[in-house]
C-alpha cells in the first residue's frame, strides 16, 4: 500500500500541495485526477522519491520512499515528458536500466520488443513523441515494477496503441497484482480500468473512493409521479412530467423507496463517472467542469 | 544490497565515462598535441625537461576552465527539470549519483594526465637529457591533478549554489577572480577617498588562484651544457616548497569543497531546476554582490579606457543600477523587475553603499592620517611610483622618510600623476610652484609593509628632502644593464668612478659622441661631473623635478616643437652599461655635454621627440 499523509510543498509562495492524503491499495488501478495545476505531477513526483516533501510523510509498505533505492527499486514511473540521455539507444538505456533495477528481466523486454516494434539501435531523441512514449513503456515494464506509476501515459499514443498499453497494464495488475497509479486531467480516459479514482484540487484531495463504491452509491433515477420523502437527492430536473433525479444511497434502498410511493412509472439507469463526479463534487469549484470536459 | 549498490556505482560510473568520452578524449588529444609540439621544439635538448618543469605552471587556467566544463557536464541533468526528476526517480541515492559523479570528473584529469605523463617520461627517458626523468613527469603529474582537485571542487561546489548553467559559472567565475573584483572594488571606490593610501594587491593575489599559480614555481631546473653552444645539455631539478605547500592548501580547500557540496546536493530542492539558484536564501547575497562588481566594473572600465575621471560617479551610480536590475532578471528569469519595491531595494543598496563611502572618507580610523612610529618601520622604499629609488635604512634616513610623509600630509595635494601635471594651475597655487610624485613603502616590524603615493610641493622642505634621496647615486643608478643580462647598481661615487674606463660608446638621444670623448679621461670627467650633480641633489630621474631645458618656441631647430625636459645619455663599456637623464639643471653634467658639441645636434633631429613623451608613456 502506497501512502501520502499530510504531505505539503511549497514552490515560492505557490503552494503546491496542501495537507495531501492519499492512499492507493495494493493491486488497485487508481487514477488521478484533476485540472492543469491541481498537482497530479507534484504528488507523482513525492511518489516517486523525486521531491522532498516540506512536511508530511510518503510510505511504501511502511517504509519511506524518499533517499529509500530499496522501495524506489519496485517503482516503475512513466514521466509526463520523456527524456533521455542525449545519444542514447533504447538498447543502451536498456543497460542502463539492467544496472540500476536487480529486478529487469532482459527476456521481457525482447518480447516487449516484438510487441512495440521500435528500433534498437537509434538514438531515442529522434523517435516520435508516441514511439518514445513506447519506449518508456518497454523499459519499465521490464523492471517487474511492484507499483506502476504513470503520468498522463497515453497522451501521444494512437488509438490502437493506447489500448495496446493499457491492455499490457492491466495484464501486468492481473499477472503480478502491480498497484497502477495513473494521473490524468481526463476523466473518460481512467473510466475503463480504473478501480479506485482520487480527485485533486489547489494542492488538496477533494474525493478519494474506490469505483465500486461511488457507483454503488449514487443512482439516476427517472419518475413519473410523486417523489417520495427521505431521498438524499444530489440533482432534479424534469421534463414535462418525468423527472429525473440523481440520488446518492444503494439502488436496491432507493428502488424499494419508489416502489412504496407507487409512481406512475420509474426506471433506475446507470451512472457514468462523469455524472457521479459533477453531482458528488457540484458546487465545490467550476473548475472541475474541466476535468471532464 | 551491497551487490546492488556497486552494481549502480559502476552503472552510473561506465554511463559517465561513456557519455562523456568526447570531453576527457579531447583534453587528452591537447595533452598529447601540447607535449608533441613542445618536444619537437626542443629537439633532444635538455629544454624539453625545462618545458615539461614550466608546463606546471602553465596549467592552472587549463585546469580552470577544463574543471568546470567536467563539473557542468557531470552534474548538468540537475539544471535541465526532465532529466533531474526522471535520474532521481531511479532507485539510487544522491550519495551513490555523487560519488558516481566525482569519480568519473576525477578519472577525467587522472586518466588523460597520467597517460601525458608516461609518454614525456618516455621521452625524457629517450633524449636523455634529464637525469631523473620519471619523477619530473611525475611531479608535472601531481602538480596537474592538485590543481585540478582545487578546481573541480570549486567548480561543483559552484554547481550546488546554482540551477542553471550560466549561474553555476558566473559563481565559478566570481570565486575565482572574487578577490582580484574585491580589490578593484576596493581600489576603484574606497581607496581614492584617502589621500595617499594605495591598496595592497599581494593579499588579494593569493586569493586569486589562478594568477597565484600561475605565478609560482613548482621545479627549478639546473643545467650541465654539454656543448658550448648551450643547446644540449642534461639537466637535473629540485622542488622549492612555497608553490607545493600553496598547492596543497588549495588542493585540501577542493577536497573541502567537494565534502559541501555532496551536503548542499543532498538538501538540494530539485525543484530549482532551471532556476538562476539552488535555494532561494542566496538571492539577496547574490544580488548585493553582483550590483556592487558592476558598480566597481562600470567605473573602473570608464575611467581606465575612456580616461573620463571626472565622470566616474555616475557611472558607479549607472553601475549600480544596472547590475540590481540585472541580478533582478537573472534571479527572476523575467525582465518584469521594475516595480516600486526593487526600486526601493535598490535605494537601500545605494544608502549603504555612500555610507560607507562616506565613513571611508571620514576616516573614523585614522588610515589617512597614519605615519608610522619609527620604532616600528625597518626600512623605508623611497622612488617616484615606479622605477629605482632610495633604500633608507638608518634611523635618520628614515626619520627623513616619515618626515616627508607627514609634510605630503600637510600639503594635501589631491591626486599624483594628475596634481604634477596640473601643479601650475592648481587653485591654492598661486605662484606657480612646482608638485611632484613620491611613494613611500614602508617595510614594518612583522612582516608588514605600506605604500603610500603623494604629490608633494617640490621647493619645500620636504621637495629638498626627496631630491636629496632620490639624487643620490645609489637611486639614481638602480638599474645598471650587466652584459651577461643581469642587472646590478651602483652604491656610492667611489664605485661610480671606479667605472672610469675607455667607453665603446656613449650616446645622447641616440647620437653618439666623437671618438676623442670616449677615451678614459674624458669618461672620468663625465663620470665626476654626474657624481657632482648627484651630491647637489639634482640628478632625480623625474621630469617633473626639473624645469625644461627649452620650453615651447626656444628650440631654434622647431619652435613648434614641445617642451624638451632633458636628454637621454648612455654609456656603454666594455661589461656594462649605464643609463641617465640629464636635466638642465644638472649644471656639471650639462657643461660637459655642451663641449661634446652634440647638443645642438639632438635638438635639430629630434626637436619633435621630447622626454615629456616618453615619462608620459612610462
Amino acid at each position: 500500500m502506497l501512502e501520502l499523509k499530510n504531505v505539503s510543498k511549497s514552490f515560492g509562495k505557490f503552494k503546491a500541495l496542501d495537507n495531501l492524503t492519499m492512499t492507493i491499495p495494493q493491486g488497485s488501478v487508481y487514477g488521478l485526477v484533476g485540472p492543469n495545476g491541481a498537482g497530479k505531477t507534484t504528488a507523482i513526483r513525492h511518489i516517486t522519491g523525486v521531491y522532498r516533501p516540506d512536511a508530511g510523510e510518503i510510505t511504501m509498505e511502511g517504509l519511506p520512499i524518499f533517499e529509500n533505492p530499496q522501495v524506489k527499486q519496485a517503482i516503475g514511473y512513466i514521466p509526463d515528458e520523456i527524456f533521455y540521455f542525449s545519444s542514447a539507444t533504447l538498447k543502451d538505456m536498456a543497460k542502463f536500466y539492467r544496472g540500476l533495477y536487480p529486478r529487469f528481466d532482459m527476456p521481457l523486454f525482447q518480447r516487449l520488443s516484438e510487441v512495440f516494434q521500435l528500433p534498437m539501435g537509434s538514438p531515442i531523441r529522434r523517435f516520435s513523441k508516441g514511439m518514445q512514449k513506447q519506449a518508456a513503456f518497454q523499459l519499465t515494464l521490464s523492471i517487474r515494477p511492484d507499483v506502476l506509476v504513470l503520468d498522463e501515459p497515453v497522451d501521444g499514443l494512437d488509438p490502437v496503441m493506447r489500448r495496446q498499453v493499457m491492455s499490457l497494464i492491466l495484464a501486468e495488475v492481473a499477472e503480478r497484482n502491480t498497484t497502477v497509479l495513473i494521473s490524468s486531467h481526463n476523466l473518460r480516459e481512467l473510466e475503463d480500468v480504473c478501480d479506485h479514482v482520487g480527485i485533486m484540487n489547489h494542492g488538496k484531495m477533494l474525493l478519494e473512493r474506490s469505483l465500486a463504491d461511488m457507483q454503488g452509491n449514487t443512482v439516476k433515477l427517472q419518475m413519473v409521479g410523486d417523489v417520495p420523502e427521505g431521498l438524499e437527492i444530489l440533482h432534479q430536473s424534469s421534463t414535462g412530467r418525468l423527472q429525473t433525479l440523481v440520488v446518492r444511497g444503494n439502488a436496491r434502498e432507493v428502488e424499494a423507496q419508489v416502489e412504496a410511493s407507487e409512481p406512475m412509472f420509474y426506471d433506475i439507469l446507470p451512472l457514468s463517472l462523469e455524472e457521479i463526479f459533477i453531482y458528488e463534487l457540484g458546487g465545490v469549484n467550476h473548475e472541475i467542469n474541466s476535468i471532464i470536459l | 544490497m551491497k551487490s546492488t549498490a556497486s552494481s549502480s556505482k559502476r552503472t552510473l560510473l561506465r554511463k559517465n565515462l561513456t557519455r562523456f568520452a568526447p570531453l576527457w578524449g579531447m583534453y587528452l588529444m591537447c595533452l598529447l598535441l601540447g607535449l608533441f609540439m613542445l618536444a619537437s621544439d626542443s629537439s633532444p635538448t635538455y629544454w624539453l625537461a625545462h618545458s615539461m618543469a614550466a608546463l606546471i605552471k602553465t596549467m592552472p587556467p587549463i585546469n580552470a576552465g577544463y574543471a568546470l566544463l567536467a563539473a557542468l557536464v557531470l552534474f548538468g541533468d540537475l539544471f535541465n527539470s526532465r532529466m533531474c526528476n526522471a535520474l532521481h526517480a531511479m532507485p539510487v541515492k544522491r550519495s551513490t549519483f555523487y560519488a558516481a559523479n566525482l569519480k568519473a570528473g576525477l578519472l577525467f584529469s587522472l586518466v588523460p594526465t597520467a597517460v601525458m605523463a608516461v609518454i614525456a617520461g618516455v621521452l625524457l627517458n629517450a633524449y636523455c637529457v634529464v637525469v631523473n626523468a620519471w619523477q619530473l613527469a611525475a611531479l608535472w603529474w601531481v602538480g596537474t591533478n592538485l590543481q585540478y582537485l582545487f578546481f573541480f571542487g570549486l567548480a561543483v561546489f559552484s554547481v550546488m549554489l546554482s540551477g542553471s548553467r550560466f549561474a553555476a559559472a558566473v559563481f565559478y567565475g566570481m570565486f575565482n577572480f572574487g578577490s582580484m573584483l574585491a580589490f578593484f572594488l576596493i581600489d576603484s571606490l574606497y581607496t581614492p577617498l584617502l589621500l595617499g593610501v594605495v591598496t595592497p594587491l599581494a593579499p588579494f593575489y593569493w586569493f586569486c588562484p589562478v594568477a597565484k599559480l600561475t605565478d609560482m614555481d613548482y621545479a627549478r631546473t639546473n643545467v650541465e651544457w654539454k656543448n658550448a653552444y648551450q643547446n644540449e645539455g642534461v639537466g637535473s631539478f629540485t622542488v622549492p616548497t612555497e608553490g607545493w605547500v600553496y598547492l596543497a592548501i588549495l588542493a585540501a580547500i577542493g577536497a573541502v569543497l567537494l565534502v559541501l557540496a555532496l551536503v548542499l546536493y543532498r538538501r538540494r530542492q530539485l525543484e530549482c531546476a532551471g532556476d538562476f539558484l539552488s535555494s532561494r536564501k542566496l538571492a539577496p547575497v547574490f544580488l548585493i554582490v553582483f550590483s556592487l562588481l558592476c558598480a566597481s566594473g562600470f567605473y573602473s572600465v570608464f575611467t581606465i579606457f575612456l580616461g573620463y575621471q571626472a565622470n566616474g560617479w555616475v557611472m558607479v551610480a549607472a553601475g549600480l543600477v544596472s547590475g540590481w536590475f540585472a541580478a533582478l532578471m537573472f534571479l527572476r528569469r523575467s525582465t518584469r523587475v521594475f516595480q516600486p519595491v526593487n526600486f526601493l531595494g535598490l535605494a537601500l543598496l545605494a544608502a549603504a553603499l555612500g555610507l560607507s563611502l562616506y565613513a571611508i572618507k571620514v576616516d573614523p580610523l585614522g588610515i589617512e592620517s597614519w605615519v608610522p612610529d619609527a620604532q616600528e618601520v625597518k626600512a623605508v622604499h623611497l622612488d617616484y611610483g615606479y622605477g629605482a629609488g632610495y633604500d633608507a635604512k638608518e634611523p635618520a634616513e628614515i626619520a627623513d622618510m616619515l618626515r616627508i610623509h607627514a609634510l605630503a600630509l600637510e600639503d594635501h595635494l589631491e591626486g599624483t600623476q594628475e596634481a604634477v601635471n596640473t601643479a601650475p594651475i592648481l587653485s591654492d597655487n598661486p605662484e606657480g610652484r612646482r608638485a611632484v610624485p613620491v611613494r613611500l613603502i614602508y617595510h614594518l616590524e612583522g612582516g608588514w609593509t605600506a605604500q603610500r603615493d603623494y604629490t608633494i610641493w617640490l621647493d619645500d622642505e620636504e621637495g629638498d628632502l626627496a631630491k636629496h634621496y632620490l639624487s643620490s647615486i645609489c637611486a639614481v643608478f638602480g638599474n645598471v644593464y650587466e652584459n651577461n643580462g643581469s642587472e646590478s647598481h651602483i652604491a656610492s661615487r667611489e664605485e661610480l668612478l671606479r667605472m672610469a674606463a675607455p667607453a665603446q660608446q656613449i650616446a645622447l638621444d641616440s647620437v653618439n659622441l666623437p671618438e676623442e670623448y670616449l677615451t678614459e679621461e674624458a669618461v672620468r670627467a663625465l663620470l665626476e661631473a654626474i657624481a657632482d650633480d648627484c651630491e647637489a641633489g639634482t640628478t632625480t630621474q623625474h621630469y617633473s623635478y626639473h624645469a625644461p631645458i627649452l620650453s615651447v618656441g626656444e628650440n631654434p631647430s622647431h619652435p613648434d616643437a614641445w617642451d624638451v625636459e632633458g636628454f637621454s645619455l648612455w654609456i656603454d663599456f666594455e661589461n656594462r652599461s649605464i643609463p641617465l637623464t640629464v636635466f638642465g639643471d644638472c649644471e656639471n653634467t650639462m657643461s660637459w655635454l655642451r663641449q661634446t658639441g652634440v647638443m645642438e645636434q639632438v635638438l635639430e633631429k629630434y626637436g619633435h621627440y621630447t622626454l615629456y613623451d616618453w615619462f608620459s608613456i612610462q
